[in-house]
């Protein structure tokens, strides 16, 4: 009881301020409440590297073409400030986004918050069903059988390599080619390296993950235990670990973005990354002339291929999308997304929507295919538990401990699961 | 007569009221952005809130939570390592950065003719943001393809490997701070009075024991200044090992700062966050206090 | 003769010794001034770097290929409107310094000069809110700011930094030093609080004054997680904020970045030169007597 009271205190002294504040400044009333005229949405993304470009390019063609009815304004900002920004909209609905891009990864944590907009009715909106879109990114938006975000693309990690090292014929398909292909290439002497591991907190993670699903294993099981400790998840550590230390084809201490630097210094055969890169290499308009190339992650292709990988899912947030009106216009905006999701692939994201992925344009960009074709038999993980972002991370410390030396594979991932499990009963309080 | 003292009250009391003007224009800033949200930080350590909905009284559970009286003691040993991270970083980061200054302005202040151009110099890194600061950096450090390394043939592992991390981040952090100390102490030692250089200097006291006797004593309350100001800093670390080695290897360089910055966005636990930075204020008060106390006690004798 | 001849000898002596120093001195910092050059000169020469050139030519200290291509692309992309964020930081951190240092010189000028009561107390709770991490303030303020309505406004990025009580604690420090013998003159001489405040003791603290502002000036400058935090349109954005999406954008194209990092460090550097010769000037003019 006295707790309650307090509580409620606590609330009022907080909120108290700002509805006295909102009182006197309320200003226009929320042009969206209105029946008729142009609806304004808010859409936040994070999107602050070069993708953020063609996104802002995608904006202002709708705008263009829906004048005088719907207007977006881009709010861009790093993820961390975005998220940090979003716990706060509640109160401040002036300024508060309407439509929110996110990794797939965050989403069940936000929907914990209860921040977001249920939108089970969005596939018959748009008139689209599974089948049109990659299926882990479709499922990635349903959490507890309702659907909370609907996707945008699928951002798998490939494997760039060096064609001044290596020739087209000669890319591994497996992991064992892999192996085999690094230890030919490995040059000591003249400062060649097959893979350089990356030993800190990177892609690493992602690339153990992806061996880990190879392998048969997962990173959570039904009731969102963390099993990466399972004997596959310690055979593919084991295996990333052997990469340094008995083939020795990647130098010890590689650090988080020597791997980058010993690639660009055409040190380094192999890299592993995200599409991302794709511009920053200049990848999709000097395909043919670039001296780096890039193929599909051994094991990540073919019949039983697999790998893990993210996707940007689009969210709308309950407190502004107060009506059908304002509902209908956000829809509207997602559905100019999906029809042309073509130009975002150019962004150097893998469209989550099929049938742009079968267009004639989308396939003459040859940088994209290999993401593509991982994409297509990518595993997102058990997102929708809130707690899989830091589950995440705790194996990322452990791949860490173990390339870097300091425990065994064994160990480091049993270490990782043990605290992992503890940290989810403490953070619980 | 009676009524010349209630003269002499009523003056003295304009006379308080008129000096209180004189902090009223400071004190309103700071009751607004300075005390609201530390009253807030001390009742919110005593509560539960998401940042989105409602915020919940649960009194000492979050203290009980991060000294592992609560759960199964993860996040207590998680938190402690961490304090005990930044204390590291605190012990050895403020001694070189009240000493490596003062040498330099030292240095510059006996240079009679480049002293700007090297004091322009020395001072440069310290207006470059930690962002960049870490990439430049990152360069000098790697492994194997690194500029130390190349540069004398070594292969040490400098980031990815303890103890090497902490000496990293000890040089990365000596470098970027050292020019406004420097700032600081330079100025303070303009105002060391010349006279009493020069009468040591005719007594036949060595520049050694003019230092100890004459200038330090002079340039006490730049020294206590710098003191409390990098101590201060030294706690609040927080993009160094963000950036440059990511807390790690192993989480050997996360410190408070980086645990209590993701428990309140990472995890959006702002009452467990507050609670936590309530205890490294303690911390710090403790230490600050000590520290001001052994100065001052210092001066006296 | 002979006692000239010792004198000359040890004239002669202390002008060496006097070398000798000289060249111990500039011997020292010319070693410090290298190590501490090494990283900056690694900066400078990447961003004038061709783009393929910084891995390939990591440990050369110059380019193999000079270029200003990489400043022409920060200032040239029309999302990254760099022109417009240096206007913006320069009104911001300008209209910040000032207000700062005439609140916080007021302020030290009370804490240390006069007498009213509960001031030991009052200083001793400003000093407190040092202790509270920023990240903590973080949250509060945003709300704070928010409900004045200041979003995408200039004041969001001056108010709260007004309340920093590292400029109060620093100039009260220094204002302790000036001897209360020249108040007591002025006060003899009739001059009121105010009339001491700016013709006495700011004068004397125009060094305090000029490190104070150069330090403020910095830290509004540099400041790049609070702007972030209160401004949505990038034009708003002041050029720390700005470059901080930025290294986001260019996050492995380093010439861009060094060129971004450069370009945004010379204003500061700027005013660091010119507040020296004050500085200076100030330091002659000061007759502080510790």
């Amino acid at each position: 009881m006295m707790k309650k009271i307090v509580s409620m205190i606590l609330s009022a002294a907080l909120l108290a301020p700002c509805i006295a504040f909102s009182a006197c400044n309320n200003g226009p009333v929320d042009p969206n409440q209105e029946e008729e005229g142009e609806i304004t949405l808010r859409f936040w993304n994070g999107f602050t590297g070069m993708d953020g470009d063609l996104m802002d390019r995608i904006v202002s063609d709708f705008n263009e073409e829906y004048a005088g009815e719907i207007r977006i304004v881009t709010d861009k900002m790093d993820w961390d400030t975005l998220f940090t920004k979003l716990t706060t909209t509640k109160s401040n609905l002036n300024t508060a986004p309407h439509i929110v891009a996110m990794s797939n990864q965050r989403l069940a944590g936000v929907v914990d918050q209860e921040l977001l907009l249920p939108i089970d009715d969005l596939p018959d909106y748009l008139g689209v069903s599974e089948s049109d879109y990659i299926a882990a990114a479709w499922n990635a938006g349903v959490i507890d059988g309702t659907r909370y975000s609907f996707p945008l693309d699928v951002h798998p990690t490939a494997m760039f390599y060096n064609k001044d090292l290596i020739s087209e014929e000669e890319l591994p398909e497996t992991w064992e080619e892999f192996v085999e292909v690094c230890v030919a290439k490995t040059d000591l002497d003249a400062g060649v390296y097959g893979f350089a591991v990356p030993s800190m907190y990177s892609i690493t993670k992602d690339i153990f993950a992806s061996i880990l699903l190879q392998n048969g294993g997962s990173i959570l099981d039904d009731e969102n235990k963390a099993v990466y400790n399972s004997q596959e998840g310690i055979d593919a550590l084991q295996f990333l670990t052997d990469l340094v230390y008995t083939q020795k084809v990647s130098p010890e201490n590689v650090g988080a973005g020597g791997d980058y630097t010993l690639f660009m210094a055409d040190r380094s055969v192999f890299y592993f990354d995200g599409p991302w890169l794709l511009n920053t290499f200049g990848l999709i308009e000097n395909w043919d002339t670039s001296k780096i190339g890039v193929a599909p992650m051994p094991g990540a292709t073919g019949e039983n291929g697999v790998s893990f990988s993210g996707s940007h899912q689009l969210t709308l947030m309950k407190n502004t999308v107060t009506s059908e009106r304002v509902k209908e216009a956000c829809y509207t905006f997602i559905q100019y997304l999906q029809v042309n999701s073509i130009e975002w692939a150019y962004a150097g994201q893998v469209p989550a929507y099929l049938p742009t992925l079968e267009s004639e344009e989308y396939l003459a960009i040859d940088a994209l295919q290999p993401f593509t074709e991982t994409a297509l038999k990518a595993r997102l993980g058990e997102t929708d538990y809130k707690y899989f972002y830091e589950g995440y991370n705790y194996m990322g410390v452990a791949v860490s401990n173990a390339i870097s030396g300091k425990y065994t594979a064994k160990e480091a991932l049993d270490n990782a699961v043990r605290s992992f499990s503890n940290w989810v009963i403490d953070n619980e309080y | 007569m009676k009524a010349s003292m209630s003269e002499k009250h009523r003056t003295k009391a304009l006379d308080e009221v008129s000096s209180f003007l004189f902090v009223v224009p400071y004190l309103v800033f700071f009751i607004a952005f300075a005390l609201i949200p530390l009253v807030l930080c001390l009742t919110l350590a005593f509560c539960q809130w998401d940042g989105a909905n409602e915020i919940e009284w649960i009194g000492l559970q979050n203290f009980k939570l991060l000294f592992g009286a609560l759960g199964t003691g993860q996040i207590a040993k998680e938190f402690w390592e961490a304090i005990l991270h930044t204390l590291l970083f605190v012990a050895i980061e403020t001694p070189l950065l009240i000493i490596l200054p003062f040498a330099v302005a030292l240095l510059i202040h006996k240079c009679k003719r480049a002293g700007n151009f090297f004091m322009g110099a020395f001072y440069f890194p310290s207006i470059l943001s930690v962002a960049t600061v870490c990439i430049i950096w990152y360069f000098m450090f790697d492994t194997n393809a690194g500029i130390l390394n190349n540069l004398f043939g070594q292969n040490i592992p400098w980031l990815t490997q303890q103890p090497y991390a902490w000496i990293s981040l000890f040089i990365l952090s000596s470098w970027w701070g050292i020019g406004g100390n420097m700032v600081l102490y330079l100025a303070g030692l303009s105002n060391v009075p010349k006279d009493c250089l020069e009468a040591a200097a005719l007594d036949g006291a060595g520049p050694w024991r003019s230092l100890i006797s004459i200038t330090i004593p002079c340039m006490r309350h730049t020294m206590i200044y710098v003191l409390m100001m990098t101590t201060l800093s030294s706690f609040n670390v927080f993009g160094q090992p963000e950036i440059l080695t990511a807390g790690g290897p192993d989480s050997s360089t996360t410190v408070a700062m980086m645990e209590i910055y993701n428990t309140a966005f990472g995890g959006s636990k702002f009452g467990r966050a507050c609670a936590m930075s309530l205890l490294l204020a303690i911390i710090m008060v403790a230490f600050t206090i000590t520290s001001y106390r052994l100065q001052t006690k210092g001066d006296e004798l | 003769m002979k006692t000239l001849h010792a004198a000359r000898s040890s004239g002669a002596l202390r002008l060496r010794r006097r070398t000798v120093n000289a060249v111990v001195i500039y011997c020292a910092l010319a070693i410090v001034f290298v190590i501490f050059f090494l990283p900056m000169l690694w900066g400078l020469s990447t961003s004038f770097k061709v783009e393929e050139d910084v891995f390939l030519t990591i440990t050369q200290f110059f380019p193999r290929r000079w270029t200003i291509q990489n400043y022409v692309d920060v200032f040239a992309n029309p999302y990254t409107p760099i022109l417009q964020w240096f206007f913006n930081s320069v009104k911001i951190s300008v209209t910040y310094v000032v207000l700062y240092l005439l609140i916080t010189s007021l302020a030290a000028f009370g804490f240390s000069r006069l007498r009213f009561r509960g001031r030991e107390i009052l200083f001793w709770i400003c000093m407190s809110s040092m202790m509270v991490p920023g990240v903590i303030n973080m949250i509060p303020n945003y709300f704070i700011i928010f409900h004045l309505g200041l979003i995408d406004n200039m004041f969001a990025m001056v108010l709260p930094g007004l309340s920093g009580v590292f400029g109060v604690f620093m100039l009260r420090q220094f204002m302790l030093g000036v001897p209360k013998e020249y108040d007591d003159a002025a006060r003899i001489d009739g001059a009121g609080k105010l009339r001491i405040y700016y013709s006495i003791v700011l004068p004397l603290c125009l060094p305090a004054l000029v490190t104070l502002a150069l330090f403020s000036f910095q830290g509004n400058w540099n400041d790049y997680m609070w702007p972030l935090m209160v401004t949505n349109r990038p034009e708003t954005r002041t050029l720390a904020a700005g470059l901080s999406t930025f290294i986001e954008r260019y996050s492995h194209q380093y010439g861009k970045l060094m060129a971004g990092a450069i370009v945004s460090a010379l204003p500061v550097l700027a005013v660091f030169l010119l507040g020296q010769k004050y500085f200076i000037r100030g330091i002659s003019v000061g007759g502080i007597k510790g």
